[in-house]
């Protein structure tokens, strides 16, 4: 076909068309002052807006990819939400190349990478205007989880919540509950005593903090950040932050901050698609899910096959149980592979990929001998790692100190040619596979130990325990390490398992072999956001949060009644419902569930449901939530919020975007009062959780919101108040001032220009810029502070090593192996790209595309069970029990499923993408005011697989926890089959 | 040239000359035609909307019309084939009167085809060199092309045998037996062409079966003779023609051969599409059996049907065919039956269940109607005139004074009847 | 199954008043009125076919056409004439997993494409059909639905427009050539030309054509001034219209009115020439089909499941 013509030219030709004016400029190499006249000029005249069209540019909240939205609104209706053109998650400018007038916009003809949405994203329109919304606050007038409410103002909610009292006197058993409201939990500032725990044996010398720390918050997802940590950390003033993370990535996280030695909320750390050119994929399910899913889903299609400068020996692994669509992409193309590795042995996977690299030199030897900047520097290396580095082979197996070597100092000491030295004093490089004796003991280099370790276990017995061909992890590290841009990343598969620090720590690891750390085209990890601030008095957090995170067990007992979670830098939530029952550490006396939906999210949820039902050990719980989501459904109070369209904040972007990024969330509809600039929605009588927050901590007298609460003179009444005080400190200036490039935009973004991304200033090769800076740094290999602490459970040291284990229970004991002769299946879970998490099957849009899910098996599997697509079969897992808000629970611990035969499915899975099945959110019937509220069955159609999710054989109430990370069991759990 | 301007005149007057009832008769016309005017007038107007056609459906009564007189108009040949072909004298004699039907029911298509036009002035960009005809690739265009040629054929036949007669002289064989032999092909092809009009389309499964244009033929060859039945025998009890029972048997017993080939196709088509049950058969379901609870044809098709078999039956039998009773009510049966299968049987199950599967229903409202009739009344008209003037020539009547020869000999007229009785 | 059919439209019949007026006026003057609403008008009357004029005359056309759309439509409507672009071949991606049957798209083309508002043109059919039914059983699906919300539980929905087939039966089938196919693809007709035969809807196996049985009925604060010759300038009474790609805007480097106002994203547009548009990315990677492939009308419209909603892998 010589008629084609490029879509450059061809955009050049539209563009000519529209308005001879209007010339399409090349962008590539613009300086930050003509980005910004760039950005200035088409911001000057942007939008076509006339009194009924406007345009709004806000940020996505269907998924937490944090995506640029346009908003079109006609005659001030939503009517279509698209990518924002100047986010970089909507358009890619690095692809590009060139920046399009605002003319243009709307897209030329040629192809669609001008603001580019997925299908959550746009049905955000229906979220806007769901019938399922809550429209007022609701006080239950029922048993908790009876479905049955009334309607109340917010004066009576505040009220009640933060001044407590007889509030339940009207319902049987509840007359003399006496609820003890917020004002008086949240300044209590004497010490939690006696009263308060039965366990203060347990507690460090501080002891578990003031009674404040008895109020619980508890988010899902924490969008209104930074104003939400201010309410719950800062203006209350207590570390009982819950978050989804434990049952989500948080390990993924942790790991990555710990390894590569990051500031925290970086957001990890992914491949450079653009310049990869072999890409493994360890349980991300890229193009379905993780973050930016759509972005991410364009980078790798384009850079990966379509346009990158690698396109030609681009190869895409995707190991995975699951043939996700990111492997039947990889596989389509003929320039990629699926291996179908068997759940919860990454640990195998990844320490055989270490052994034969280090067996077969395929690591960097060079990089890996340098011990220091100076080093580093001097051979033209951005980083450098602790592999040569001394350390311990006594418990506990701390990095060799100067002082122990006799060499003066605290820190580091390694090897040159045999003989001690600080490493710091070391020029060249230092000895990379060594171990010395000094004073009778034995000291080994980081190297060493990982060496031995990986050569624990022989390829052929990985590949057996993993289930995959033998050899393939031998051809696969040798194609990773001999390619010219490797990357190996992950996201939840083998993080989010009990072995997961340590699977992560690997993956880290196989990476740093390879020397593509901070690489273009290598690993490279997020970069700082820009930010703002509001100052204020403030409070500070103190004693001991309810889940034990970031608390080393120091109690009188050698070990702790439950588990305690030192390393855990996120909450560790599931522990927290499975310990509030019993009070410890301690008791608390309110909850407050924002955005958040533990109920039908948690693994082995039944454990939460528990909790939230009894009214001992939670007495007064408030959710706020948009919908009647299954667990405000549980609560006493829920307030209704605005959905995102309808709220101030911002949010930044992931790693696998190079620029600098805020974007700035904004009703794209309602309006706010000219003078008080308080909110009113669309639905009048709902409002902007962050409206909420203020005025209970108002009511509750709690310092940073109300008068002054921004510093003197800079009141903090609303939203508006504190947002237009955020944007004008640090990074930002104008506030919320509507003819600020900053509103009309939808954010700040930095020069995307390919200069700005990556710097030649090194001799080794291209590193990114990491735009807002980054320090020059060392990578930890070895993670001294694990191998410092204690598992509470048993007092044993935890490895600084990664270590080959499938599932460990809380005392790191290997699952029962007699449990698999029962339960031979494994439970597996993933997401769907056209859902959210909970949040989506009640947004029709979404949930007409596919109208249910199945249980997944394979052929095989079901061969032997004989059965076919569409028929039935049971399930049940060492530790499911009937919960009676599931349709599908026979009483029990059995519950059916209808099965879906997929040989995408690996043999030995029980597989159940998550989001179907609600029973909550619209998809029940319940009652306001005795009348039936709106609600619509396809939203509860298909299958939930979190109640047969086994629970930690020595706590017997909880999912099995990583403890190190964490991180929850999310997969392989045995479960066992039957066909009905 | 002043003796064609005098003889113009002389027809004229000819034409105009008559007794009350033929007065009454030409009045009638004339209201319905006037009917007719005032309607497309309005239609000019405000649109085809006042017409029951719409997008599902979006050829009516109109298009149903011209395609059964396209048919009346092609059935002239069949008594061209064998007055000349094979000599048949007592139809030779009445060849001139069937290709007068002919030339009326052209002239009735193109009006029906006018009034189906929603942009009738520029119909001009429909014709060769000043228009922009899509030729070859547009049926339409074809069908313009054998549509004039047809009416330009028998005009031509006509005007000549006539002229001939009115100057009292027998027309030359000689001269005009190619253009004879060309009608008779041609009017094959006016047939055929129309057929492929609606055949050529994969869009419309009832139309795009190959039998349909034999069935177009085959209905035909007996709905045009049986109207010409009935035409010879008002003529021939109104005038001096004589026309033979023979002639009008012959011609029945060749409907009976045309009906029953008709029915044999109508039978494949009805075997194919029912047995093998494809959803090609809805429309024919719709005709017959109606489709999701819509009935509006059926009743019109079964009556058809049962029409064409009944005729088929009378015709088939030389006794029954040869009574004039029995064999005028087959007539009217077999006119009635190939309107209803030929007109709106044709067109309208092209188009239900539409290219989408909707199903509407189309039925003719009162502007069509009287559209309709007022192009019926003119084709009518025409033919009344045609008969008015040519019958005194035929006659012998009427005489012109033309060239070197123009005395009418009357004993050549009773020559040429004894003739015609000799045979 | 009385739900799905219209009956014979009421209000169609003429009332005996006007009717005798009419006869009245017609049997006083037997004369055939002009058929347009003006006056009229040679130069209208003569106008040469749009392809056979050079660029000279197109100019004075369009003057001239402008010119008595202004007093037409009261309002001053820009008639242009981009022609296609080098190197283009529009092609259109519907997804079908993705449409909720909102009918957006089709109220968007009105408005974009000066549709007539009553009698109701709608250049876009969606249909609806029952799942687990007869896939594409297109004589049980519904056109005429109306639920109080959409997407219904139990339907899909599959809108249908001008395919713009690369081997168009209409265009065979007009006996004027008053329709034909634009070398980026989009088949177009000139209004002008058109004598309103309706012989291309009858060849359309997709339904798309649609004929202006009265004079179009715009209110002059809903007309988009800015048009396109081949598009979608107002059009006359009795000349057959469709679906052109908003030729517009495409042209222009737009997406058509449709893809922009569709609010699930379930309609994609791009240059079929262009292995990087998206259009070939959706045709090469995703299950696409063509309505009534068994014509071999070779639409440019592609129909595609981008997500599975059966069972089916
Ligand atoms: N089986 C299985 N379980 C899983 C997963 C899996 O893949 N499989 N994924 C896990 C992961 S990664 C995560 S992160 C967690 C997520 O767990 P959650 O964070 O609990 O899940 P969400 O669905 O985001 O829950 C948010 C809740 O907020 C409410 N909500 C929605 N919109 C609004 C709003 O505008 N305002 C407010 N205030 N509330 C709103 C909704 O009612 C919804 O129930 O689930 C985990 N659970
Ligand atoms: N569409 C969509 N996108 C989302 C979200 C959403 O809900 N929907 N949620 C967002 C959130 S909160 C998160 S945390 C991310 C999650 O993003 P991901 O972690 O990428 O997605 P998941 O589908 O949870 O699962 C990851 C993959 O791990 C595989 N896996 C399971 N067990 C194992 C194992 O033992 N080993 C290995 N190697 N792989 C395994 C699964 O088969 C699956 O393909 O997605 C984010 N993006
Ligand atoms: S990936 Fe997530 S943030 Fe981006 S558009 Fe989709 S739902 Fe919105
Ligand atoms: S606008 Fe989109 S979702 Fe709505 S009917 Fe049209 S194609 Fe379907
Ligand atoms: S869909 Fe119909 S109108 Fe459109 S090009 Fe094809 S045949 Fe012509
Ligand atoms: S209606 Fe117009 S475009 Fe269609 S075939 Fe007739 S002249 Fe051609
Ligand atoms: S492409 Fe334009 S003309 Fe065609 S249906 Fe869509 S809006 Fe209408
Ligand atoms: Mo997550």
């Amino acid at each position: 076909m010589n008629t084609e013509i490029k879509r450059r030219t061809f955009l050049k030709i539209s563009a000519a068309a529209v308005a001879a004016a209007a010339v399409v400029s090349n962008f590539k190499d613009a300086e930050a002052a003509e980005w910004k006249k760039q950005i200035g000029k088409s911001g000057s005249q942007p939008d076509p807006v006339d009194e009924e069209v406007k345009i709004v540019r806000s940020v996505c909240l269907m998924c937490h990819g944090g995506c640029g939205i346009q908003a079109k609104v006609v005659n001030g209706e939503l009517a279509r939400l698209t990518g924002n053109p100047y986010h970089p998650n909507t358009y890619d400018y690095t692809a590009k190349g060139d920046i399009v007038e605002e003319s243009d916009l709307d897209a030329g003809p040629a192809g669609k990478d001008v603001g580019s949405l997925c299908p959550k994203g746009q049905a955000g329109v229906y979220a806007l205007y769901s019938p399922f919304r809550l429209q007022h606050p609701l006080k239950r007038v029922g048993p908790r989880g009876s479905g049955k409410w009334k309607t109340i103002s917010w004066e009576q909610a505040i009220k009640e919540i933060c001044h407590g009292g007889y509030l339940f006197k009207n319902l049987p058993g509840e007359e003399n509950r006496k609820v003890e409201g917020l004002k008086s939990i949240v300044n209590n500032n004497d010490p939690i005593g006696k009263e308060d725990s039965d366990y203060l044996d347990e507690a460090p010398p501080g002891g578990y903090g003031p009674k404040r720390n008895q109020f619980v918050w508890a988010h899902g997802r924490n969008e209104q950040s930074p104003l939400t940590p201010r309410f719950v950390n800062e203006s209350i003033g207590v570390p009982n932050m819950l978050n989804h993370c434990s049952r989500c990535a948080g390990t993924f996280y942790n790991v990555v901050e710990d390894v590569l030695n990051l500031p925290p909320y970086e957001i990890g750390a992914y491949c450079d698609y653009e310049y990869c050119d072999y890409l493994i994929s360890l349980g991300s399910n890229i193009t379905q899910a993780d973050y930016p899913m759509q972005t991410r889903a364009r980078y790798l299609q384009k850079f990966g096959k379509r346009v990158g400068p690698y396109a030609r020996e681009f190869k895409h692994v995707v190991v995975d149980p699951r043939f996700s669509n990111g492997a039947a992409k990889a596989t389509h193309s003929g320039a990629g592979e699926w291996v179908p590795i068997k759940p919860t042995t990454d640990a195998y996977f990844l320490l055989g990929m270490i052994r034969w690299i280090i067996e077969n030199n395929g690591y960097k030897k060079e990089y890996l001998s340098l011990p220091n900047e100076r080093a580093a520097k001097k051979k033209g290396y951005r980083n450098w790692t602790d592999m040569t580095y001394l350390v311990s082979t006594k418990e506990p197996k701390t990095y060799l100190a100067g002082k122990e070597a006799g060499l003066g100092q605290s820190d580091f000491v390694v090897l040159v040619n045999g003989k001690p030295k600080m490493f710091q004093e070391v020029d060249g490089s230092a000895d990379l596979d060594a171990a010395v004796v000094i004073n009778g003991a034995e000291y080994k280099t980081v190297f060493r130990m990982l060496k031995e370790r990986a050569q624990e276990v022989t390829l052929g017995e990985g590949e057996a325990v993993c289930d995959i061909p033998s050899g393939t992890i031998a051809r696969i590290a040798k194609e990773f390490s001999s390619a010219k841009h490797p990357v190996i990343e992950m996201f939840r598969g083998p993080v989010q398992q009990t072995n997961g620090y340590w699977n992560g720590q690997a993956l880290c690891i196989v990476n740093i072999l390879v020397d593509n750390v901070d690489r273009k085209g290598g690993f490279t990890p997020g970069h700082a956001a820009y930010k703002g601030d509001v100052k204020g008095n403030l409070r500070k957090a103190g004693g001991v949060s309810v889940c034990r995170h970031k608390s080393k067990y120091q109690g009188k007992n050698a070990t702790a009644t439950r588990p305690w979670y030192p390393l855990a830098r996120r909450t560790v939530t599931p522990e927290f419902f499975g310990s509030v029952r019993m009070g410890y550490p301690y008791k608390i006396k309110a909850y407050l569930n924002y955005y958040n939906n533990p109920v039908f999210t948690m693994p082995h949820n039944a454990t939460v449901i528990d909790a939230l039902l009894d009214l001992k050990a939670m007495p007064l719980t408030f959710s706020i939530d948009a919908y009647m989501g299954e667990t405000s459904a549980l609560c006493d109070y829920v307030l209704p919020d605005t959905e995102y369209l309808e709220r101030l904040g911002g949010f930044k972007t992931y790693p696998p975007v190079k620029t600098r990024v805020w974007a700035l969330r904004q009703p794209v509809v309602g309006s706010f009062d000219p003078k008080s600039h308080n909110y009113r929605a669309i639905r009048p009588d709902t409002k902007m959780a962050d409206d909420m927050l203020i005025d209970i901590a108002k009511e509750c007298g709690l310092p940073g919101f109300g008068k002054d609460g921004g510093g003197p003179g800079i009141n903090i009444n609303n939203s508006w108040d504190y947002w237009n005080e955020y944007y004008k400190h640090y990074d930002f200036k104008e506030g919320l001032d509507p003819k600020s490039s900053f509103v009309k935009l939808g954010g700040k973004f930095e020069n995307p220009a390919p200069s700005k991304q990556y710097t030649n200033a090194y001799s080794s090769g291209d590193y990114v810029t990491f735009p807002g800076g980054r320090p020059v740094r060392a990578l930890y290999v070895y993670q001294q502070s694990t191998a410092l602490n204690k598992n509470s459970m048993t007092g044993k040291y935890f490895d600084g090593l990664p270590q080959y284990r499938t599932i460990i229970d809380c005392k790191e004991q290997p699952l029962d192996p007699a449990i698999w002769k029962e339960y031979p299946f494994q439970l597996h879970t993933w997401k769907d790209a056209f859902h959210t998490q909970s949040r989506t099957m009640n947004n029709l849009w979404l949930a007409s595309i596919k109208p249910q899910n199945y249980a997944e098996i394979n052929p095989l599997d079901a061969g032997r069970l004989g059965v076919k697509t569409g028929d039935w079969v049971k399930a049940k897992s060492p530790s499911s029990r009937h919960i009676h808000l599931y349709h599908n629970s026979m009483g029990d611990g059995w519950y059916k499923f209808q099965v879906r035969v997929t040989s995408r499915i690996r043999p030995g899975l029980f597989s159940i993408c998550q989001s179907y099945a609600r029973f909550g959110a619209g998809a029940r019937k319940w009652y306001a005011n005795g009348k039936e509220q709106p609600h619509d069955e396809r939203v509860g159609a298909g299958f939930h697989i979190n109640p047969l999710y086994m629970t930690d054989p020595v706590l017997k109430n909880v999912i099995m926890i990583d403890p190190v990370g964490g991180g929850t069991q999310s997969n392989g759990t045995p479960i066992r089959l039957e066909r009905l | 040239m002043g003796n064609i301007i005098k003889n113009f005149f002389k027809s004229l007057w000819q034409i105009t000359r008559g007794d009350i009832k033929y007065y009454i008769w030409i009045a009638f016309l004339f209201v319905l035609i006037a009917l007719g005017i005032s309607a497309y007038a309005r239609q000019l107007d405000d649109g085809l909307i006042i017409t029951a056609m719409r997008d599902q459906v979006s050829w009516g009564v109109y298009i149903s019309n011209f395609t059964f007189l396209v048919g009346v108009a092609a059935a002239a040949v069949l008594l061209v084939v064998p007055a000349y072909l094979y000599n048949f004298k007592p139809i030779k004699e009445i060849v001139l009167f069937g290709e007068m039907v002919a030339i009326a029911a052209i002239t009735m298509c193109i009006l029906f085809i006018m009034v189906d036009l929603g942009q009738p002035l520029r119909v001009w960009h429909l014709l060769p060199v000043v228009g922009l005809m899509n030729f070859p690739s547009s049926l339409l265009a074809w069908d313009v092309i054998v549509l004039s040629g047809y009416l330009f054929i028998n005009l031509l036949l006509v005007l000549y045998a006539l002229y001939r007669l009115s100057i009292g002289k027998e027309y030359k064989l000689s001269l005009i037996l190619p253009l004879i032999l060309l009608s008779i092909p041609w009017a094959v092809s006016i047939h055929t062409v129309t057929a492929f009009l609606y055949n050529g389309f994969p869009s419309r499964p009832f139309w795009n079966a190959s039998i349909l244009a034999p069935r177009f033929l085959a209905s035909a060859f007996c709905s045009g003779p049986a109207i010409m039945l009935i035409l010879f025998q008002i003529i021939r009890k109104l005038t001096k023609i004589e026309i033979e029972d023979r002639a009008l048997f012959k011609i029945a017993e060749l409907v009976a051969y045309a009906m029953g080939i008709n029915l044999f196709l109508l039978g494949a088509e009805v075997f194919k599409e029912f047995y093998s049950g494809s959803i090609h058969k809805a429309p024919l379901e719709y005709l017959y059996l109606g489709l999701h609870g819509k009935m509006r044809l059926v009743p019109w098709m079964w009556t058809a049907l049962v029409f064409n078999v009944t005729a088929f039956v009378i015709f088939l039998i030389p006794k029954i065919r040869e009574n004039f009773i029995t064999l005028n009510i087959g007539a009217v049966l077999i006119v009635l039956g190939v309107y209803i299968e030929k007109g709106m049987g044709l067109v309208i199950p092209g188009f239900v269940p539409d290219t989408l599967g909707e199903i509407y229903e189309y039925w003719p409202v009162r502007p069509e109607f009287i559209i309709t009739i007022g192009i019926w009344a003119f084709g009518a008209l025409l033919y009344t005139l045609l008969l008015k003037f040519a019958i005194p020539v035929y006659t012998g009547e009427l005489r012109f004074k033309g060239g070197e020869d123009a005395a009418i000999d009357p004993a050549m007229i009773n020559k040429h009847r004894r003739e015609k009785s000799e045979y | 199954m009385s739900k799905k059919i219209r009956s014979n439209p009421l209000g169609i019949e003429l009332n005996r008043r006007t009717f005798l007026k009419g006869a009245a006026a017609g049997l006083a003057a037997t004369v055939v009125r002009p058929a347009a609403a003006g006056a009229f008008n040679w130069d209208s009357f003569l106008q040469k076919h749009f392809r056979e004029m050079n660029d000279a005359e197109i100019k004075k056309v369009i003057g001239r056409l402008e010119k008595e759309a202004a007093v037409e439509w009261k309002k001053n409507i820009h008639i242009g004439t981009a022609k296609a672009m080098p190197g283009v071949k529009f092609g259109y991606g519907l997804d079908l997993s993705r449409c909720i049957g909102c009918r957006r798209c089709v109220y968007a083309c009105v408005d974009e494409n000066n549709q007539s508002r009553t009698p109701q043109v709608h250049w876009i059919t969606v249909l609806r059909f029952k799942k687990g039914e007869k896939w594409i059983d297109l004589e049980n699906s519904e056109k005429y639905y109306s639920p109080k919300q959409v997407p219904e539980k139990d339907f899909f929905y599959m809108p249908v427009q001008c395919q713009q087939c690369e081997n168009p039966p209409c265009v065979k089938a007009c006996p004027t050539q008053a329709t034909w196919k634009e070398p980026d693809g989009i088949v177009v007709i000139d209004y002008n030309w058109c004598i309103g035969c309706r012989y291309c809807m009858a060849a359309c196996p997709y339904g798309a054509r649609r004929f202006n049985w009265a004079k179009p009925n715009i209110p002059a604060d809903e007309i988009n001034p800015e048009t396109h010759y081949l598009g979608n300038r107002p059009r006359y009474k009795g000349v057959v219209e469709k679906c052109t790609f908003c030729i517009q805007r495409t042209r222009a480097g737009k997406y058509p009115a449709c893809v922009e106002v569709c609010p699930v994203g379930a309609r994609k547009f791009g240059n079929l020439l262009d292995p990087k548009s998206e259009i070939r990315y959706l045709i090469e990677n995703k299950r696409v089909f063509r309505l009534k492939e068994d014509m071999n009308t070779n639409p440019k419209f592609y129909y595609f499941f981008a997500t599975n909603i059966t069972q089916a892998d």
